[in-house]
Formats: C-alpha cells, structure tokens, sequence
C-alpha cells in the first residue's frame, strides 16, 4: 500500500484558475447591480423631485374613461377592471388569430409541397408576400380597405341579411361593427357547462376503451366516431334535460342604431388585428410546417414504401407524427409572436391591453406602474405558452439512448 | 502480485534503462459526481518510453491521459509532469501543456483554419514565434507526418487519416516533451488506419515519450515498452506487451484480450 | 472513326405534357387547377386595374421626398447624396475585397472559384432593382436619376479593389470602415464626439496593419503598435478640430432613411451587448447566469411596443436630472435593448453548437482561455450565426414601422404628414399604403433571400 499522498501545495490566487473565474464573473454582477442601483437611485430622485410615487394605487381609483365598443363598462369602476377588458380582449383577439394562423398555415404548409405546380407557386407567393411585410402594415391596410374608406355603409344603414322566416337578422354588416349570432346562458348554464365537462371525461374513457378493443382484437376502432358521438349525445341529453340552459342571440342594431345588441358584435378593430395577425402569422406557420416535413429524412419515405405502406399511410404513421414533433416547438413561439402582435392594436383603436395602457396614460396615470403592468399582462400570456410548449415537447420526445 | 507492486518492479527497470522519470502519478482519484472514474493510479513514466494503455470502454483510461494535460482534473493525489506539480495554478497548467501534446480521436482540427495555419497557431501564440518561421517549422512538422503538399488546404478537404496526421503535426509544432494519444485511430477507416500508425511507430523509433490509449495490439507489439491494462477505474495489469500476448495473468485482463484478438 | 454516343434522353418535360404533369397530376388536383385559375386571372386582372388604372398615384408622386427623407432639412439635401455616394463606394469596395478573399482562399486550397456575373447580382437584388425604378418612376425632377447612376458608378469603382494585390486586402476593409464612418458623419456632422468613432476605426487599422512576417511578436512589436494607434488618433482629432461641419443629427431624420438607420443602428448596438448576455448566461456563477437569464426572458415575453412605451415615458425618468434625449434616441435605446436579448439567444445558440473538442484541443495546445475564445471559439460560433442574425436585422426592419405608433415619422409614419395634407385627407390612403409595402417587402426579400443564401454556403463549408 502506498503512503498517503502529500497535500498539494498551495497556489496564489492570481494565479489560480477557480479563483480567477470566480473573481471575473463577480466583478461583472458587481458592475450590473452598480448600474441598476444608479438607475434605481435616478428613478427615484427625479419620482421624488416631480411628486410622484412609485406606488401602484392608482389600480383602485376608477378609470374615468370609456371604453370604445363596451358600452357595458362603467368609467367609475376600478382600474384593475380595465386591465381586465384589456386582457380578455387581448386573449380574444389571440386566440381567434392562432385559430386561423394554424388553420390556413397547415394548408399553406403542405401546399407548398404539393405536386400541382400551379398550387405550390400560389403558396410560395403567399408566403413570400406576406412573411416580408411588417405586421403593422398588413393591419392598417385591412382596417382601411376593409373598413375606415371600405365597401360598408354606416351602421345606421348597414346591410341586414335576414333569417329566412323571421324578423331575426342573420348578419348585420357595417363599417365598423359586424354582428353575427352568438349565445346567450338561459337558466342551468353553469350545470349544462358540468355536464359538458362530464361528458368530455367520458368521451376520453370511450376512447381509450375502443383503443384497447383494437389492441386486443384488431378489429377497427373507430375511437374519434365513438369519441364525438358520445360528446354529442350527452350534450343533447343535457340540453334537453335542462330546457334549454342557452339559446341563440340574434344580432339588432340597438336603438339610436350606434351599436349592436345581443349576438356577438365585433368591431373592426378586432376583426382587422385579429385577420391581419392570423395571415401573417401563417406565412411563418406555413414555413415551419413545410420545414418540418422536408426534415423527415428521406429514408423514413423509402422505408414506408419498402413496407407496402399507401401514401397516406405513410403520411399519418410516419412522417406527420415526425414532422410534429420538429415543427411544435417554433410554431408554437409563432403563438407568442402573434400574442405578442396583438399589442399592434393600439393602432385600430382596439381596447387591449397596450391601448387602454396608452389611454390610460394619456388620461394622466402613472406610467412606469402602468407599463409594468401591462408587461407583467404579456408575461403571463407568455410564460403560460411556454409552460404549455415544454409539457408538449417533453411529451413528445423521441426515446434515445 | 499486486498491480502497483507488478507495475513498480517494472517500472524499476524500465527507468534504469530509458531514463528518469517524466511523468508520475500518485494515488490518483477522479469522481464524475458520485461515480468514480480513477481509483488510486499508480503510474511512472520514464522519457522515451512507449505506454500503450487498453481497457474496455468506461475503464477510464481516457480519463487518464485527460487528467495529464488537465483536461479534467484529479481529486485526490499528485500528478508530476517534467518536475512540474499539477495544480490549480493556471502557470503550471500552461507550462505542463506546452510540454504535453495531445491527439484527439475526432481530430478536433480547427475547420475555419488552414492545415498550416491549425499547425502554426500555437507556436504563434503560445511560443511567440514570428509568422515566418512558425510556417517553417510547421513545414518541417507536416513533411515529417508525409502531408506537405496539403498546407493550404482546409481540414474539410481532407481524408480522415490525413486530418489525423496533422492533428500529430498540430501537436508536434509545440515540440513537446510528452505525447498523449486518445484512441487515435478509432475514428478512422479502417484503410486509412495504417497511415497513422505508421507515423506513430516513427515517432516512438524516434525517441519520443508517448502514451497511447488504442485497441490496436500489433502497434502495441511493434513500440511498446510497457502495456498498462485498465478495468472499472484501476490498473489491472502491467507488462511487456509479450507478457500480455503469452501469459496474462489476471481474469479480466484474459476476458478482454480474448475479446479483442 | 470513332461512334458517337447518342447524347441521353431528355427528361424535362415541355409544353403539354408539362401541363399535364404538373397542373393535373390527379383528378383532385386537377379540378383544382380548373378552380383557382380562373380566380387567380380574375385577381390579377383587378390588381393590374387598380395599379395602372384607377389607381391615383399623385399623392406618392408628389410626396416622394417626405417619403424618402422625411422632413430633413431640404437646404441640407446635398448631404443625403452624399451618403449614397460614399456607401454605394463603400458597398462597391467591401465586395470587391470579399470577392478577392474567397478567390484567393479558393485558389490556395485548390478549389475553384466561379466568380460572380452581373446577371446572378441583378437577380439576387431585383426586388430593391424593381423599387429603385419605381421611385425612378415616380421621381419629378432629374436629380434621382443623376444619384442613381453616380451611385452606380462609385460602386462599380469600388469594385476594382477586386484587382489589389493580396497584400493590399486589409487595406480594402480599412477603407470600407473608413468610407462608412464618413458616410454616417457626412450627415451627423463631425463636431463633438465624431472624432472618436473615427478615431477608434483608424486605430483598428493602424494596429492590425503594423505587423510583420519575420518579427517575433514581443514587447517591441506591441510598442509600435501602440505608437501607431495613439499617432493615429493624435491625426484624427487634429484632422476633426479643423474640419467642424456641424451636421444635421439624428433627430431630424425620418421617412426612410430613419428607417433603415435605426434598424442598423440597432442592430450593430446590440451586438456587444448581445455578446455579453449570451457569454453570461452560460458562466458557471449562478447570479450572473441568473441575471442574464431574467432579462433575457423578461425581454422575450413583451412586445416591442411595450419597450418603445418604457423609453418614452419611463427612460428619462432614469436618468440625471437635467439630461434630455431625443425622441428618436430613446427609440433606437429600446430598440437596442430589445434586440440585444434577441441576439443573445442567437450567440448562445452558436456558441452551443461548437463541438467540445475544439476548446480542449486549443487548451491542449496551451492556448491562454482569452485565446481560444478568440481564435477558435468565437470565429467559428459568429460564422454559423450570420444567417440568424441576418434573420433578425429583418424582423429589426420591419419592427421599425412600430415607431409610428409613438409618433416618429419613419417610412410608415409619414403617411400621417401626407393625409394631413388637404388634398389628400381621404383620398389616396390605399395608394400610400401599397407603396409603403411594396418598399418594405423590396428591401425585406431581397434580405431574406441572401440569408437563404448564406445559410446553403455557410453549411457546405468553409473555405
């Protein structure tokens, strides 16, 4: 057996690599709160010189302004309900932008593969068109063609498509709303809403059932017919159950024919972001989806074919679920893009939440405390996507070594 | 006998023979959190001498030569290169690494460089040598490796076995007194395996202190003074490589032999 | 006598039998086909009606110059000419001395080298060709057509530094940075700090080009070098305390030219700082990995405007008091930060995918940390991230029309001037919109297409 060794000698810390990594990283954490410190200190020094506060009470005091195409919000309440108009519209326009950036992206994705040349060069332009023009543009031009100097008349004289055999109007078309039909909760809504919730649950057990019959005996399982019938039979049964927990709104001009009541009216602000934003966004959709399937390596093509595999057989099994699991993870920071975009609204008069931020400053509140918390709106939005982006890619991974 | 006991009797001779000794180690231990990799190496190498270490894969033999050069660095013990303790001072880190060249596996040749340029960097940088003699020497470096014709071209352009030859002349522009090879030829074809090789064997004919991680036994037979075999973290056995191809004597060391020859 | 060997048969298709295959592969497809030609003609047809018929162009016409540059001063026209001059000659250099590196790389290595024809120039720029002529088009007076053909010119005189000898190359960048400075200063004017911009481009040359073949690095190369750096700026503020031509700053510019000034001013500020985040992410000290990280993130979550809003309202706020910046400063402010943040995922991406090895086997070498990171690390890691970055000075680009938003008049902006004109208060707001877009999508595909470009040649390899 060997001695134990002898202690190493000691090494002076200029010359020590541990120290000296140690000591350049420190220094530079000194120098960065050193200069947030100034800032800090500038920020309030000058807040105090101009008697403003850094304090964020201004949330309760009311509003004191209204908020276009809400007639239902009272100027007097607080402004945290603001903020929550403000990010309910937000939400609204994002999600219905995602719908349609994801919807028209997967058709101009695979467009752009297609074998008819005449279509794949229509996609191509689409994508070149639209990818290279800023997203603000797009918008203003909707909100002018469409609407500000567009083809519909005012809302006193818009134009009524009728329900056939009723006084109820289908669509009400102006140039600066639209109503469409919408729904309104009746009695039980809240239960109807628990009975959907239940039957989804069990419309998933269905599924996962009719799954197993097909491991085990091979017969086809016909899950998503199973899955959609049982939704829908117990939606019924619910509805029918309950006498009608909501009934269709049908869309009017209100009184002094300034806004539409009942339905669902959405102003063209909204409509202009919300098309604006999902056109845009599914040039990059349609980029990442075409991307995606091109990353498929070929060899997974020539091994499908090998196995006697159909074209679609091969796409459904093979390629999409790989092309999938490379496109999730950019299409959905596109989702943050557009979320993101949304704040472009300021510039259609939509009340979302960078808007109403910018009124309400204009309007005299305190603007780092209104801008923070505007951005904290963003973060939110954006730390939920991401959350929701890492559970999916983390489901998604392919098993390695 | 014991491994260390086997090992230091020939060591014993192998210095009386070749010279002092240029590189010990001394009750080394390497952890990778709570694995460890080197458990208590014992090793004296004497100048001009040929080690050939061989072991299955995670015996930690690269883990060896890396904690030489201080790639990685050992927890516990002493290692001493050319009368230079290593250590966390960055001073003799340096030093010990202008003294020590090291051939990587996977080349790990600049690609944005040149051939002459990968070859003439260190010298440049490290010796301060002017731009015009750094390109002599590295000449001389790629001509003593067969590949002169191929300085200005890039790695890219290159055949695995050339891109390994001047990764050798890479190191050898340091002129350095050690030379630590990392399973030089695993990544190769095995075409282009004897090209390398063969500058080896010149290299070892040459004088040079080499220690050489590789399954290839017939270089081994060719240059080798000693062969060092590893296990899960320790040397099993040490001998002449006859002794090895003749009279093994430990169990693992006869498994994996049977496995390789 | 010897046969000739009948040339292959030709497998491109031609005429019918290219309609066939590629418009009705399939009966879907071919019903497809029936469908969307007839809408597309129809399309084309109303878009070429609004274009060349119903459309009425005057307000472009007659607003050309608020377009271009805004409300700049029109006395100090001249200057803006200037600019173009200067870094259409600076364009015209830097290729040929580009140009001239890859030949001789290619040459040396054994490689051929195709140079590049005026044909594939023209049609990797058609888009910015096509724009140039319509403002051509659009353009009143004969002064455009006099600028557009001198810049021509100068670019083409440029180019000749294609023909310098290879010792002559470092000389060609050191004029291109020189030209550029100038061509920024001949705008901004060269009093107050000018002098040191130019200063710090001519120390960067004096420095690199004091060196030799034959002498040994050491403590006499390195002083000379600094003699020639400090002779060099001693000459550059002597040269600048004489020559004060107090320009027309920032503030003042607009239209387009604001806008493609702020994207590259925005850009090139971030870089450092990008460079900075992305190295400090990656340290081993959790607080200044930790701080990286969360401005990082932060900065990622929020939309740009929310930051133009933070520098218009918050920015002066945090600042001595006393102290004031231009709106414009404080937008080009935002817009660094912003971008920095960007850029530094994008470096931090680069300096991922560099395998391992090739630190160890500069450390192996004994190479100093600061050494491999600059000879190995960080030319290799910038290298592969030019199309990302290229990729962002675009998205930079077309984020600039936000400006509008808190009332700068950049490129989109100034459509509020011209509808505040009488004649034009509700007419003609399609028309300026369409050319708005039209000049953004120019600039912002011909950009995309060259970091296609440089994506395809940058994985073959180097060299």
């Amino acid at each position: 057996m060997t001695s134990p060794p002898p202690p190493a000698s000691r090494v002076p810390p200029w010359r020590n690599i541990r120290f000296l990594r140690i000591l350049g990283q420190v220094l530079a954490v000194v120098l960065a709160f050193l200069v947030l410190r100034w800032l800090a200190g500038n920020l309030t020094g000058n807040l105090d010189r101009l008697n403003m506060g850094l304090d964020f009470g201004f949330l309760s005091r009311p509003t004191q302004f209204q908020i276009p195409y809400r007639p239902s919000f009272d100027p007097r309440s607080p402004v945290t309900s603001m903020v929550l108009v403000g990010v309910l519209n937000t939400f609204l326009a994002g999600f219905f932008g995602i719908l349609i950036a994801l919807a028209l992206g997967l058709v101009v994705g695979v467009s752009r593969l297609s074998a008819n040349w005449l279509v794949a060069k229509l996609a191509t332009v689409y994508v070149e068109f639209f990818r290279n023009i800023p997203p603000l543009v797009i918008i203003i031009f909707f909100a002018a063609a469409l609407f500000t100097y567009g083809p519909f008349p005012n809302l006193r004289e818009a134009i009524l498509v009728g329900l056939p055999g009723s006084d109820s109007k289908l669509l009400i078309l102006s140039n600066d709303q639209w109503g469409i039909p919408g729904f309104t909760g009746g009695r039980n809504w809240v239960a109807f809403a628990v009975i959907l919730g239940v039957g989804f649950v069990l419309a998933v057990v269905v599924w996962a059932w009719r799954t197993s019959v097909n491991d085990r005996t091979g017969k086809p399982h016909h899950r998503l017919a199973w899955f959609l019938g049982v939704l829908t039979g117990i939606a019924i049964i619910g509805y029918l159950a309950l006498g009608g927990p909501f009934s269709m709104s049908w869309p009017a001009q209100s009184e002094n024919r300034r806004l539409i009541v009942g339905g669902f009216a959405m102003n063209w602000g909204f409509m202009s972001l919300t098309a604006a934003l999902g056109l845009y966004t599914a040039s990059h959709v349609g980029e990442i989806v075409r991307g995606s399937i091109l990353a498929v390596p070929r060899g997974q093509n020539e091994a499908s074919s090998a196995l006697a595999l159909s074209g679609f057989q091969r796409y459904r099994f093979v390629v999409l679920p790989q092309a999938l699991r490379i496109a999730i993870p950019p299409i959905i920071n596109q989702c943050l893009n557009l979320v993101k975009n949304t704040s472009l609204g300021t510039a259609v008069a939509y009340a979302e939440i960078t808007a109403l931020t910018q009124t309400s400053i204009g309007n005299g509140r305190p603007a780092l405390q209104s801008i923070v918390v505007m951005m904290v709106v963003y973060l939110a939005f954006s730390l939920t996507i991401s959350l929701l982006l890492n559970v999916v890619n983390r489901r998604l991974q392919l098993v390695t070594r | 006998m014991s491994s260390s006991e086997s090992m230091r009797g020939v060591f014993a001779d192998a210095t009386r023979a070749e010279g002092d000794v240029i590189i010990e180690v001394e009750g080394v231990d390497k952890y990778f959190g709570d694995f460890q990799a080197l458990k208590d190496i014992n090793m004296a190498v004497g100048r001009r001498e040929v080690v050939v270490v061989i072991g299955p894969s995670g015996s930690g033999k690269s883990t060896l030569i890396r904690c030489i050069n201080r790639l990685e660095s050992h927890d516990r013990g002493r290692i001493v290169v050319d009368d230079i303790e290593l250590s966390g001072d960055i001073r003799n880190i340096q030093e010990i690494r202008r003294e020590t060249g090291m051939v990587f596996q996977s080349f790990n040749l600049f690609p944005h460089l040149t051939v002459l340029d990968n070859v003439t960097l260190a010298p440049r940088q490290v010796r301060n040598m002017a731009k015009d003699e750094a390109e002599q020497l590295a000449m001389q470096q790629l001509t003593r490796v067969k590949i002169p014709e191929q300085a200005r071209k890039y790695p890219g352009q290159l055949s695995g076995g050339q891109q390994q030859r001047v990764a050798i002349a890479r190191a050898l522009a340091m002129q350095p007194k050690v030379m630590l090879f990392d399973e030089p030829t695993s990544a190769l074809d095995p075409e282009m395996i004897k090209e390398v090789l063969d500058v080896m064997i010149e290299l070892a004919q040459g004088g040079m202190t080499m220690i050489v991680v590789t399954h290839e036994m017939g270089f081994a037979r060719a240059v080798a003074n000693r062969v060092v075999f590893m296990a899960e973290g320790e040397i099993v056995e040490v001998g002449t490589p006859e002794h090895f191809f003749t009279d093994p004597q430990e169990t693992r060391t006869k498994l994996f032999l049977s496995q390789i020859l | 006598m010897t046969v000739a060997t009948p040339p292959p048969p030709s497998t491109g298709l031609s005429g019918a039998a290219w309609i066939r295959a590629k418009l009705f592969p399939n009966i879907w497809s071919g019903i497809l086909t029936v469908v969307l030609v007839p809408i597309l003609l129809y399309l084309v047809y109303r878009t070429a009606l609004f274009v060349f018929v119903n459309a009425d162009w005057e307000a472009v016409e007659r607003n050309l110059t608020l377009f271009m540059q805004g409300t700049f001063p029109r006395d100090q026209q001249w200057r803006l000419v200037a600019q173009i001059f200067l870094f259409a000659l600076a364009l015209g250099v830097g290729a040929g001395t580009a140009s001239a590196t890859a030949r001789d790389r290619a040459l040396q290595a054994g490689l051929a080298y195709r140079p590049r024809t005026l044909g594939s120039v023209l049609r990797r720029f058609w888009s910015l060709i096509a724009f140039v002529l319509i403002l051509l088009y659009f353009a009143s007076t004969v002064t455009p057509w006099l600028v557009v053909l001198g810049a021509v010119a100068l670019a083409i005189i440029g180019l000749q530094s294609y023909r310098l000898p290879t010792s002559f190359r470092l000389y060609g960048w050191l004029l291109m940075a020189l030209l550029l400075v100038a061509g920024f200063q001949v705008v901004s004017g060269t009093t107050g700090r000018a002098w040191l911009v130019m200063a710090m481009v001519v120390g960067v040359g004096a420095w690199s080009l004091t060196e030799s073949s034959r002498i040994a690095p050491g403590w006499g190369t390195w002083a000379l070098k600094t003699v020639a750096v400090v002779v060099s700026t001693i000459v550059v503020f002597l040269v600048y305390s004489v020559v004060t031509v107090p320009g027309v700053g920032w503030d003042k510019w607009s239209g387009l030219h604001l806008t493609l000034w702020v994207s590259a001013l925005a850009i090139v500020l971030s870089f450092p700082i990008g460079l900075f985040l992305a190295l400090a992410r990656r340290s081993t000290l959790p607080a200044l990995r930790w701080l990286a990280t969360t401005y990082i993130e932060l900065i990622r979550g929020v939309p740009l405007i929310s930051l133009l809003f933070l520098g218009q309202y918050v920015l002066g706020f945090m600042l001595p008091a006393g102290t004031t910046l231009s709106s414009i400063s404080r937008a080009i402010a935002a817009m660094t930060l912003f971008t920095a943040a960007y850029v530094a995922e994008i470096v931090r991406g680069g300096l991922q995918s560099l395998p391992v090895g090739q630190i160890e086997a500069g450390q192996a070498l004994g190479l100093s940390t600061p050494s491999v990171m600059r000879l190995i690390v960080l030319p290799q890691a910038l290298r592969a991230v030019i199309p990302a970055m290229v990729g962002q000075f675009i998205s930079l680009f077309k984020d600039s029309s936000l400006l509008s938003i808190i009332a700068i008049l950049e490129f989109l902006g100034v459509r509020s001037l011209i509808h505040a004109q009488p004649d034009f208060r509700v007419t003609a707001h399609a028309e300026t919109l369409v050319f708005v877009a039209v000049g953004y999508w120019a600039f912002a595909y011909a950009m995309s297409r060259e970091s296609q470009r440089l994506e395809g040649r940058l994985r073959v390899g180097y060299g």
